[in-house]
């Protein structure tokens, strides 16, 4: 199984989740690479398979909030972007300076320990890279923004008070909603918008409404990253249909680990709400264990993914590449569409 | 050959008869307190009287100098200005100061008397630049001509052995008129009981013996089993009523040279009863030739251990000392006593050193870069990580190449999270200057794991792997806290490799197990098969249900499934479950569980990471979700890590 082909001439957007981690790859004219986030594993970063598939080494590299199904592989990522000892080779690296690295060396919960230790890990790798070159540095903050080639990258949350409740939970080891920091990223490119919703939640007055106030168009996309894989919570006036007639391509990235995972396919929920806005939304896998997860092309209508969301598949994954969807998005004219094995194509 | 003999100055008689005889290495050997000091001193009178030379080294029994100590009194002893002026020199280097020392001792033929030095028996020796110095005089003074050691065990083949049976009817001699009512009645009752169980006692703890029951122990007490030392100066100390004399020898345990009154009176010896002070005077101290007091090793160092004094009193105690010895210095150079006036210079730093007062340290001229070292360390262990730094730094003025002071700098500075490029500099240059060095290795990998260079930080690793030798003690210092730090930030690749090297080398030791089994948990959390607390033994995870109170009620479980809970929200919760085949193929899979569902199997509100056991049963309930009280996994001999491996991240971020 192999990638898609790069369109030089386009903008193109893979997305991976096999089930837990998200990934976005992001190549822009005349060959910029951004890389968002990570999933797979220490062993097996999607991220960097993905660079070595394509010969490519990023320009950027963002986590885009302390997560840790946004964490995995992306240590290597950067350690292999910043071995160089020319330090000018070196991509940007973004943020946000709120670790949340809560639960690292549990002792009882190895899984909890896991998880917050490979944040740690990452954190710790690029804030010093960070001290090591500072030119490299980017605080996700709102406003802040960086050309990817002829594309720019802008950052529209977290606002500078949820940054700093954030990182003040951190530091007085409280829990505390590391959502609410989370980085969503609008890349423009000529007229062409990806919104990428990172894992940004929907609160009264905050989150995706304070981001509107950076973008108050930003309904009008061409690409959606869903926020915090398809979540309700997620839902802002973002998604809203925009005024004038736009073909949007929607993919969301599942969570397997919460109750029925996410999205949610249940009335109601998430993704029932999601497709009474749109017609299709692409889901990269299904919110499940990886090994479960699909080796063809899956399409399912919501209600039949509600009534039996445990259904098993004939051939299960061989692994990577597999749970992504490429968007090539053109100058002009409409996008295009391709899914890897184990991507769910979902209509009502 | 081994020579039994009675007494300290028969014992000496006989050292010198085998010297004599054209022996040139003689061991004088016996337990603690049982007179081999006091052999050594009448081995000393001997000697002279046959006209030789004669040179006594010791060393102190506590704080970091003790070579340079040990180093300064030969050269006092041996004399030429030209000596003492090079050792007293901090620009030349250690080396050359020991090749000129011993080279005087060898222009003339010469006896050393050696009381031996007991860090030659603790393991790895050369593990601090203090050690590796006591090793380096320790080989060195072997070149003298003749050599009469003291020691509780030698492997020098001509021995004399003290005998170690007291007779206690000598020591509990009655009538000593400075003995209080206390004192007499406690010889009395001692000198009743029968004398071979006294007999298993040295002297000096049948003069400690005597104390405790003056104290209040009784004979039974001393008798009914063999005391040690440090157990009789418990006993002889015990109790409310002894609280100052406590503090008076406690005080008195800090000093590593003969005392005088002056110095007894300033540590509070007004303050004692007269049965204390005559406990004091007459049982604690002996009086050396000079006529100057001597609390024993085996006194002060069982007074020590058992930690009479807080920090501040310590502290105290120990300028108290400093000044002391500058007072002793000032004397000792009036009557151009070179010996002891070098001796009182360096006791000075030492105490300045322990009491902490890197000022006054700093300010004074040091005879060697090894004496900053050894403040720093003392700063470095009161937390006072800063100033250890400058204490290092002026010791790398005086010796460039000192790899313990490059190591405690990157180490000081590690530990506050601080300038990084610093640390990484000194850690390579200490590795570098001695690559022999564990910590020096360890040090440097785990700053580099911690700070995100792991690509380095496994180079390094591979470095240290062709550098060191394969031992236990290389797996402990090595192996063991990188692993742990790797292990801690999720890197379970990089810390198998680590975990596999160590296997021929630790596999038997409990923080090898502890870090294996962790590894194992982690390994199955990241493929999502974590079903087990740590509690439950790996070899007795599928004998559950284990969350049953009663045996009885096994019988009512068709089928169990150990579980994660692996999400929580107000509608539900995830669980991972496990289940055991026929085939005995595990098979793992999640278990949605309403809120309205789950409240019927289980009362308590589960959360995140809670491990549970899902039971089907015969009986209503039928469906039963028991769970796991959180709980700590059993690391024994691991500790959390130091320092926390987040600090930099706190460092750089709480500043903002």
């Amino acid at each position: 199984m192999r990638l898609p082909d790069v369109d030089p001439d386009s903008l193109n957007v893979w997305l991976f989740g096999p089930g837990f981690g998200e990934l976005v790859i992001v190549r822009a004219p005349p060959g910029k690479w951004l890389v968002v986030d990570g999933c797979g594993s220490e062993e097996d970063s999607y991220a960097q398979r993905t660079l070595d598939y394509y010969g490519a080494s990023p320009s950027i590299v963002l986590l885009s909030h302390p997560h840790k199904d946004h964490a995995k592989g992306l240590r290597a990522v950067v350690e292999r972007a910043t071995r160089d000892p020319d330090t000018s080779t070196w991509p940007r690296l973004g943020m946000v300076p709120a670790p949340d690295t809560v639960g690292a060396g549990d002792s009882w919960d190895a899984t909890t320990a896991l998880d917050a230790g490979l944040v740690e890990q990452v954190v710790a790798t690029i804030y010093e890279r960070w001290r090591q070159h500072p030119p490299c540095r980017w605080e996700l903050g709102v406003g802040t923004s960086e050309p990817l080639g002829d594309a720019t990258v802008r950052v529209l949350s977290p606002t500078d008070r949820e940054r700093d409740a954030a990182r003040d939970a951190w530091l007085a080891d409280r829990s505390h909603n590391y959502n609410r920091a989370a980085s969503a990223l609008l890349i423009t490119w000529r007229d062409r918008r990806v919104l990428l919703g990172s894992d940004l939640e929907e609160a009264s007055g905050r989150g995706w409404t304070a981001a509107m106030s950076q973008d108050a168009d930003l309904r009008r996309h061409d690409v959606y990253k869903i926020a915090h894989h398809g979540s309700k919570n997620a839902i802002g006036p973002h998604v809203e249909r925009p005024s004038a007639p736009h073909l949007r391509a929607w993919i969301a990235t599942p969570f397997s680990k919460g109750f029925k995972g996410l999205p949610r396919f249940d009335d109601d929920q998430g993704l029932d709400r999601l497709l009474r806005i749109e017609d299709s939304i692409d889901l990269t896998g299904l919110p499940r264990e990886h090994e479960r997860q699909s080796s063809q092309l899956e399409e399912h209508r919501r209600a039949a993914l509600r009534d039996d969301p445990d259904r098993d598949f004939a051939r299960p994954t061989s692994g990577f590449p597999d749970c992504w969807v490429h968007i090539r998005v053109p100058g002009a004219g409409v996008p295009e569409v391709s899914r890897g094995p184990g991507s769910v194509r979902v209509r009502e | 050959m081994k020579h039994v003999v009675p007494g300290a100055e028969n014992a000496a008689r006989e050292a010198v008869g085998l010297l004599d005889a054209g022996y040139t290495r003689v061991a004088i050997v016996g337990p603690e307190g049982c007179g081999k000091t006091t052999a050594l001193r009448f081995a000393r009178a001997q000697l002279i009287d046959r006209g030789r030379r004669v040179v006594s080294l010791a060393f102190p029994r506590t704080g970091d100098d003790g070579a340079l100590v040990a180093l300064c009194s030969l050269a006092g002893q041996v004399g030429p200005r030209h000596l003492v002026d090079v050792i007293k020199d901090p620009n030349v280097a250690w080396d050359e100061k020991l090749t000129s020392c011993i080279s005087s001792l060898e222009e003339v033929p010469t006896t050393l008397l050696l009381d031996d030095d007991p860090a030659a028996d603790e393991p790895d020796a050369t593990a601090s630049i203090f050690a590796r110095r006591r090793a380096e005089l320790r080989d060195a003074v072997q070149r003298v001509e003749k050599v009469i050691v003291a020691s509780r065990a030698s492997t020098i083949t001509r021995q004399v052995a003290l005998q170690t049976r007291s007779r206690p009817a000598d020591i509990l001699k009655k009538g000593n008129p400075a003995w209080t009512s206390g004192l007499a009645a406690a010889v009395e009752a001692l000198s009743r009981a029968p004398s071979e169980k006294l007999a298993r006692y040295s002297p000096l703890e049948v003069q400690l013996a005597v104390a405790s029951v003056a104290r209040g122990a009784s004979v039974d007490d001393i008798t009914s089993f063999r005391r040690s030392p440090r157990e009789l100066v418990r006993l002889a100390f015990d109790g409310p009523e002894n609280a100052s004399l406590r503090k008076v020898v406690a005080r008195l345990a800090l000093c590593r040279t003969p005392f005088d009154d002056q110095l007894l009176a300033s540590f509070g010896t007004g303050n004692l009863s007269r049965e204390a002070l005559a406990i004091l005077h007459h049982l604690l101290l002996i009086r050396d030739d000079d006529g100057d007091r001597i609390l024993h090793e085996m006194i002060g160092g069982a007074v020590r251990d058992l930690a009479w004094l807080d920090e501040g009193e310590k502290r105290v105690a120990h300028r108290a000392l400093a000044a002391w010895h500058e007072t002793a210095f000032n004397r000792a150079g009036a009557k151009h006593d070179v010996d002891r006036a070098l001796r009182n210079d360096l006791e000075v730093i030492h105490h300045f050193t322990q009491a902490g007062d890197a000022d006054a340290v700093l300010a004074a001229a040091v005879f060697f870069p090894e004496q900053l070292d050894a403040l720093g360390k003392s700063l470095s262990l009161a937390k006072r990580h800063d100033e250890a730094v400058m204490a290092y730094e002026r010791a790398i003025v005086y010796f460039a190449d000192d790899a313990y002071a490059h190591h405690y700098i990157a180490w000081n500075l590690d530990v506050i999270a601080g300038d990084q490029e610093r640390i990484l500099k000194e850690y390579a240059a200490a590795r570098a200057l001695q690559d022999d060095h564990v910590w020096y290795h360890g040090r440097l990998i785990a700053f580099l794991v911690t700070v995100g260079r792991l690509d380095e930080a496994r180079d390094a690793f591979g470095e240290a792997l062709s550098k060191l030798p394969r031992t236990s003690h290389v797996a402990d210092e090595l192996h063991r806290p990188i692993a742990q730090l790797l292990l801690h930030r999720g890197q379970v690749a990089f810390a198998d490799e680590v975990l596999r090297d160590a296997e021929p080398l630790a596999s038997a030791s409990p923080w090898f197990r502890a870090l294996y089994s962790l590894l194992v948990d982690l390994r199955d959390a990241s493929q999502d098969r974590l079903v087990f607390p740590p509690e439950v033994d790996r070899a007795r995870r599928w004998d559950g249900p284990h969350l049953l109170r009663n045996d009885a009620d096994r019988e009512q479980v068709e089928s169990w499934f150990p579980g994660r809970v692996s999400g929580v929200d107000e509608e539900g919760i995830r669980v991972r479950l496990a289940e055991r085949q026929a085939d005995g193929q595990v098979r793992y899979f999640y278990r949605d569980i309403a809120t309205e569902e789950l409240s019927e199997m289980t009362g308590f509100r589960l959360s995140t990471g809670t491990f549970v056991e899902l039971l089907h049963r015969k009986t209503e309930p039928k469906k039963l979700l028991l769970s796991w009280p959180r709980g700590r996994r059993p690391m024994p001999d691991l500790g959390p890590i130091f320092p926390s491996p987040d600090r930099y991240l706190r460092h750089a971020f709480a500043g903002r």
